[in-house]
């Protein structure tokens, strides 16, 4: 199961690192982290689809943007826009993507 | 009293509780190179107020080619994006409000564009006043005052569709 995290660095970032890492310990998984900061242009399209897209579409300027980091669960966006409950879908999230992959 | 935000209070925080994420936190993992890497290029992030030596607002920006990189909204028709500001947060605790801090602020942050290179700023705003919530919105109000003109045709956040950009060309 696939868990990523990328990161807007604005301000929110840590608190939703923490928390994040938190749940992804408790069910042992595997959270990988992209922090927007460090991402180059020429380095983009290495990303996954799913975040190189939205990457673009903020750096053009055709996406309006925000402060919050954003979860994947295996491909799936998760803004982190609505705290804590954000928190609390993403619990559920995984729990229900763990229980797809027993089956 | 208003105090230009220093590179120690980047790396360390206020040393005291405030309601923002940014300041309060003692555990900086990812923030910390950025906000430092933009200090030490243009020289300023943003203002910290005070009264009473109590922390009561704070309004931060950063070069809008920086804002697109870490993918905050800014206004898409101008790509001036070297000498272009970008406000990522204005707030005013709720108890400190109307005593004149955010225009404070405000007006430092225009003199130091015209005195640091940069000819326009752009800010997310929604059209009323700040709601109760430190941090969430930023009103026009304070703005509209300094000549800032809202531009209809730009959202100014993915989630809030009643957000729009607003601008002001030095």
């Amino acid at each position: 199961m696939k868990v990523e995290l990328l990161i807007n660095p604005f301000c929110l970032c840590d608190r939703d690192y923490a928390v994040i890492t938190e749940k992804c310990h408790k069910y042992g998984l595997t959270l990988t982290t992209y922090n927007l900061w460090d991402i180059d242009d020429g380095d983009i399209d290495t990303l996954p689809e799913y975040m190189s897209g939205l990457i673009h579409e903020w750096r053009n300027g055709d996406r309006p943007g925000s402060v919050y980091s954003n979860l994947f669960i295996n491909g799936d966006r998760i803004p982190i826009n609505d705290w804590p409950k954000s928190f609390d879908y993403i619990e559920e999230r995984l729990l229900s993507a763990l229980e797809q992959e027993k089956h | 009293m208003i105090r230009k935000i220093t590179r120690d209070m980047i790396l360390n925080g206020l040393g005291r509780p405030v309601p923002c994420c940014m300041f309060d936190i003692t555990s900086r993992t990812f923030q910390c190179d950025m906000w430092s890497q933009i200090f030490d290029e243009i020289g300023c992030i943003g203002y910290s107020a005070y009264e009473d030596d109590k922390p009561a607002g704070q309004l931060i920006f950063l070069p809008k080619k920086y804002a697109r990189r870490i993918g905050l909204s800014t206004c898409p028709t101008n790509e001036r994006l070297d000498t272009t500001i970008l406000v990522g947060c204005l707030a005013i605790s709720g108890e400190y409000r109307n005593k004149g801090l955010a225009s404070t602020m405000i007006r430092e942050l225009i003199d130091f564009c015209e005195s640091a290179g940069f000819n326009r700023i752009e800010v997310g705003v929604c059209d009323k006043p700040a709601g109760n919530n430190w941090v969430e919105q930023i009103s026009f109000l304070p703005f509209r005052k300094f000549g800032f003109v809202l531009d209809e045709t730009a959202r100014a956040h993915e989630f809030k569709p009643e957000e729009l950009m607003c601008y002001l060309n030095l």
